[in-house]
C-alpha cells in the first residue's frame, strides 16, 4: 500500500513536471512598439502557460537577455518546471543568449532569425544599400519624359497623332509611379531606418561579428528548432506589403489573411499599363508613317516615338525581374550557379542558341533574410532542426497559417517529442 | 381544334414579339469600326558589354563617359575562354512574344486586347530564381474597354481590375484620315518639293538614299537618354522614294547614343491600309541599340530586337 502511494505520488509529480513547460515569446528588433508579434500564437497554443515578454532594443543582445531574465523570466522560472523560449528575428538571438541564465530552458525555437548575420543589415550599416525603388522611379520618369517629349514638340499634326500616348503614360505615372513605387520606397526606407538607430545589438547582427561567432560555436544540449521562411516570387515586395500593415498582421482578429498581396497586384497592374503604353507607341508610330509621306520631317519624330518605346521595354524588364533581383542581392540571397540557358537569335523561337554560364540565382529568402543567413548546422551536442515554411515572409511569421500549423504540430502534437512541446 | 387555334395564335403572337425585338435591336446604332490595329511581335532585349568591333560606331573622341570608362569597351573577345559569368540579370536576353488587337470605333471609343504568347520555358529570366513565379502570377491577357482594365493570369483568372480612363481617338482618326485619303500626286509633291522646317536638312546621298538631319532642341536626358547634356542631332536615312526608314541615328554632340536598323519584307501583314489599299509599309524587324551608363557609371549597350509577325493598321471609311 505504501509502495502504491509513493508510486502514485511519483507519477503525479512526473506528470506535473511534464505539464508545466512555460513558453516565453519574444519579439524582434524594435518589436516592442505596437501589437506584439506573438499575441496570436500565445493565445492559441500556450494561453495558460505562455508569456509574451517585451524588451527595449537599445542594448547589446547579451544585455537584453540578461535584463529580460532578471526582470521578467526569472519570476516564472519555476524549479519544478521548464521553459521553451520562442524568438522572432532578433528575438531568436535573444532566446539563444538566455541559455546561460537558466538550466531549465529545455528548448529554443527561433523564427526568421539571422543566426549567421543579416547581409541587408551589413549593407545598410556600410552604406552600400541602393535605393532600388528610386532607381525604378527614375527609369519611369525618363520613359515618361521621352514619350511625352517625342510626341508633342513637333506641333500639328504630330500632336494629334501622338495624342494616344498621353492617357496611358499619365495613368502609369499616377497609379504606379506616384502611388505604388513611391509607397514601396517609403516602406523600404522605414524598414532600413530601424537599422540606423545605432543600437549596439545592430552591429552584433552583421555577418562575421564576434557575438555571432561565439554564439554559434557554443555547444549545448538544448535542442533548437530553427524555422525560416521561403517566400514566393517577388519576396521583398511581399515582405514590404506585410510591413505596410504590420499592426494588422499582428492583430489576433486578423488570422488567415494574406497581407503579402497588398502591392503585388499593383505591380502586375503596372506591367499591364506598360503593355498598353507600348501598344500606343506602336499605333502612333504607324500613324506617323502615313503622315510622314506628306510631311517628310515627321520621319524623325516617328523615330523618336519608337525610341521612347524602348524606354518602356527597359522599364517592363526592370519592373518584372530586375528590381526584385537587385533587392534580393542586398539581402545576400544570390548565388552563382552554372546553368545552361537558351535564347532565340531571331523570330523563329524554336531556333535556339544555348550557352552555359554562371548565373546569379536568387535563392530562397523571406524578404529580409536569405536562407543562408538563417540555417544553422547541428553541433556535437546541440541538435538543430532547420524547418522551412513555404510562402511565409519575415513580417507575417506571427500570423501565417503555415506557421500556425507548424507550431500546433510542434507544441501540441509533439512532432519532436517533448523537446518543444507542452 | 379550339386548342390548336389558341396555340397557333399564341405562337404567332410570340413570333411577332420576337420580330419586334429583332426590329428594336436592328435599329440600335452600334458604332462602326473606324480603325483596326494588329501587332504581333517577338522582342529580344538585353544589355551588352560594349564591343570595340561590334559597337565601333559608339566610340568617339568626345569625353562623354566617366574617366576611364573607355576601358570598358574591351569586348568579350579579350576575355578568356573559360566559362562565362553573368554578373547581372541584365545580360540575360529577355524574350517576349505579344499580340495586341485594338479596335477603334467611329465615335472614338476603343477596345484593346493584349495577349502574352511567350512560349513556356523560353524566357531565361525564370532561370534566375529558386522561386519562379507560378501561373497565377504571370500576366497572360489584358483587356481595356468601356473604361475598365482587366488583367488575367495564365489560369485565366482575373487578377486585377480597375477603372481606366477612356482614350477617345476620334480626333486621332480624323487626322489620320486626312493623310490616308490624300492623292498619290500630293504625296509626290510633298516628297520632292516641300521645304523642310527650320533645323531640318534633306541630303541626297550617292546611293540614292535620302538623309534627313535635324538638330533637336532637347538634350539626351529629355529624350530618355542618360549620357550627357549636349544637344541632340537626329539622322534618319530613307529610301529614295521616302516611303520607309532604313536607319536612324541619334547623336549627343558627336557621340552616337542610339541607332536603329530596319529590315523589310513584302507581307500583307506588315502594312498600313486604307481599306484594302496599302498606304505604307512597316518593317519586318527593328534592331535598336542605345548607349547608356549603368549605376557604376560604365557604358553599356541596351539592345532591343523586335520582329513583327504582324504589324497592320487598317483605316476604314472613305
Amino acid at each position: 500500500m505504501r509502495t502504491k502511494i509513493i508510486l502514485i505520488l511519483f507519477i503525479s509529480h512526473l506528470a506535473h513536471v511534464m505539464a508545466t513547460s512555460r513558453f516565453v515569446w519574444l519579439h524582434g528588433l524594435e518589436g516592442e512598439h505596437g501589437l506584439n508579434t506573438w499575441d496570436i500564437y500565445n493565445a492559441m497554443f500556450t494561453k495558460n502557460q505562455g508569456f509574451v515578454f517585451e524588451y527595449s532594443s537599445d542594448k547589446t543582445i547579451g544585455n537584453i537577455a540578461k535584463g529580460l531574465y532578471g526582470d521578467q523570466i526569472k519570476a516564472i522560472d519555476d524549479e519544478a518546471g521548464s521553459l521553451v523560449i520562442v524568438g522572432h528575428s532578433m528575438g531568436g538571438l535573444v532566446a539563444r543568449s538566455l541559455l546561460p541564465h537558466s538550466p531549465r530552458i529545455k528548448g529554443i525555437i527561433t523564427v526568421g532569425t539571422a543566426n549567421n548575420g543579416s547581409a541587408m543589415l551589413g549593407n545598410t550599416v556600410n552604406g552600400t544599400v541602393c535605393d532600388f525603388f528610386s532607381n525604378a522611379i527614375k527609369k519611369a520618369n525618363a520613359a515618361i519624359d521621352a514619350s511625352l517629349y517625342s510626341g508633342i514638340f513637333s506641333g500639328v499634326p504630330v500632336t494629334t497623332l501622338a495624342a494616344p500616348l498621353l492617357i496611358p503614360v499619365n495613368v502609369f505615372k499616377t497609379k504606379t509611379v506616384n502611388t505604388t513605387l513611391f509607397t514601396l520606397k517609403q516602406l523600404m526606407q522605414n524598414a532600413i531606418g530601424i537599422y540606423k538607430f545605432g543600437h549596439p545589438c545592430v552591429s552584433e547582427m552583421i555577418p562575421g561579428s564576434v557575438y555571432l561567432s561565439n554564439l554559434n560555436n557554443t555547444d549545448t544540449n538544448v535542442p533548437h528548432l530553427n524555422i525560416y521562411g521561403a517566400e514566393d516570387h517577388w519576396q521583398v515586395i511581399r515582405a514590404l506589403s506585410s510591413l505596410s500593415m504590420v499592426d494588422a498582421v499582428k492583430n489576433p482578429v486578423n488570422t488567415d489573411r494574406s497581407y503579402d498581396q497588398e502591392y503585388f497586384p499593383s505591380i502586375q497592374a503596372g506591367l499591364a499599363f506598360i503593355y498598353e503604353i507600348q501598344t500606343k507607341h506602336n499605333l502612333v508610330y504607324n500613324a506617323l508613317g502615313v503622315a510622314a509621306v506628306f510631311m517628310p520631317w515627321i520621319w524623325i519624330t516617328r523615330e523618336l516615338v519608337l525610341k521612347a518605346r524602348f524606354n518602356w521595354d527597359e522599364m517592363y524588364r526592370y519592373l518584372e525581374t530586375g528590381i526584385h533581383t537587385d533587392l534580393a542581392g542586398i539581402l545576400g540571397a544570390q548565388q552563382y550557379k552554372l546553368q545552361n540557358y537558351c535564347y532565340p537569335a531571331g523570330i523563329d523561337l524554336s531556333n535556339l542558341s544555348c550557352k552555359s554560364a554562371y548565373l546569379p540565382i536568387v535563392t530562397e529568402n523571406d524578404g529580409i533574410l536569405s536562407r543562408s543567413a538563417v540555417v544553422l548546422p547541428s553541433l556535437t551536442k546541440r541538435p538543430v532542426y532547420n524547418v522551412r515554411v513555404a510562402g511565409v515572409n519575415h513580417q507575417e511569421m506571427g500570423n501565417h497559417i503555415a506557421m500556425r500549423k507548424l507550431l500546433d504540430a510542434v507544441i501540441n502534437q509533439k512532432i519532436y517529442g517533448n523537446a518543444f512541446g507542452n | 381544334m379550339k386548342k390548336f387555334i389558341i396555340y397557333l395564335c399564341l405562337m404567332l403572337h410570340l413570333s411577332c414579339q420576337e420580330a419586334d425585338v429583332n426590329d428594336v435591336s436592328s435599329t440600335v446604332n452600334l458604332p462602326e469600326i473606324a480603325l483596326e490595329f494588329l501587332i504581333h511581335q517577338v522582342s529580344i532585349d538585353q544589355y551588352e558589354e560594349p564591343d570595340p568591333v561590334i559597337h565601333a560606331a559608339f566610340i568617339s573622341n568626345e569625353s562623354t563617359f566617366s574617366p576611364g570608362a573607355e576601358a570598358h569597351f574591351k569586348g568579350r573577345s579579350s576575355q578568356s575562354e573559360s566559362i562565362d559569368t553573368v554578373f547581372t540579370y541584365d545580360e540575360i536576353p529577355l524574350i517576349r512574344e505579344t499580340r495586341t488587337h485594338l479596335l477603334v470605333y467611329s465615335d472614338g471609343s476603343s477596345e484593346t486586347t493584349m495577349e502574352d504568347r511567350t512560349p513556356e520555358g523560353i524566357n531565361p529570366l525564370y532561370l534566375l530564381t529558386e522561386m519562379p513565379p507560378g501561373d497565377e502570377m504571370i500576366i497572360s491577357r489584358t483587356v481595356i474597354k468601356n473604361g475598365r482594365m482587366q488583367v488575367f493570369n495564365k489560369m485565366n483568372e482575373l487578377v486585377f481590375e480597375d477603372s481606366y480612363p477612356e482614350n477617345n481617338l476620334k480626333e486621332f482618326i480624323d487626322s489620320l484620315l486626312i493623310y490616308a485619303l490624300a492623292e498619290e500626286g500630293m504625296m509626290k509633291v510633298a516628297r520632292e518639293e516641300q521645304s523642310m522646317p527650320d533645323g531640318i536638312r534633306r541630303v541626297r546621298k550617292a546611293d540614292g538614299t535620302i538623309q534627313l538631319v535635324q538638330e533637336l532642341r532637347m538634350t539626351a536626358p529629355m529624350a530618355g537618354g542618360s549620357i550627357s547634356g549636349s544637344p541632340l542631332k537626329a539622322i534618319a536615312t530613307l529610301n529614295e522614294e521616302m516611303t520607309r526608314t532604313l536607319t536612324f541615328e541619334l547623336y549627343s554632340g558627336n557621340q552616337l547614343i542610339h541607332r536603329k536598323r530596319y529590315e523589310y519584307e513584302s507581307d500583307k501583314l506588315l502594312g498600313n491600309y486604307l481599306g484594302t489599299e496599302k498606304l505604307s509599309e512597316n518593317p519586318r524587324s527593328v534592331d535598336a541599340e542605345t548607349l547608356q551608363l549603368n549605376a557604376q557609371g560604365n557604358p553599356v549597350i541596351f539592345r532591343s530586337k523586335t520582329y513583327y509577325r504582324a504589324n497592320q493598321t487598317i483605316v476604314r471609311g472613305k
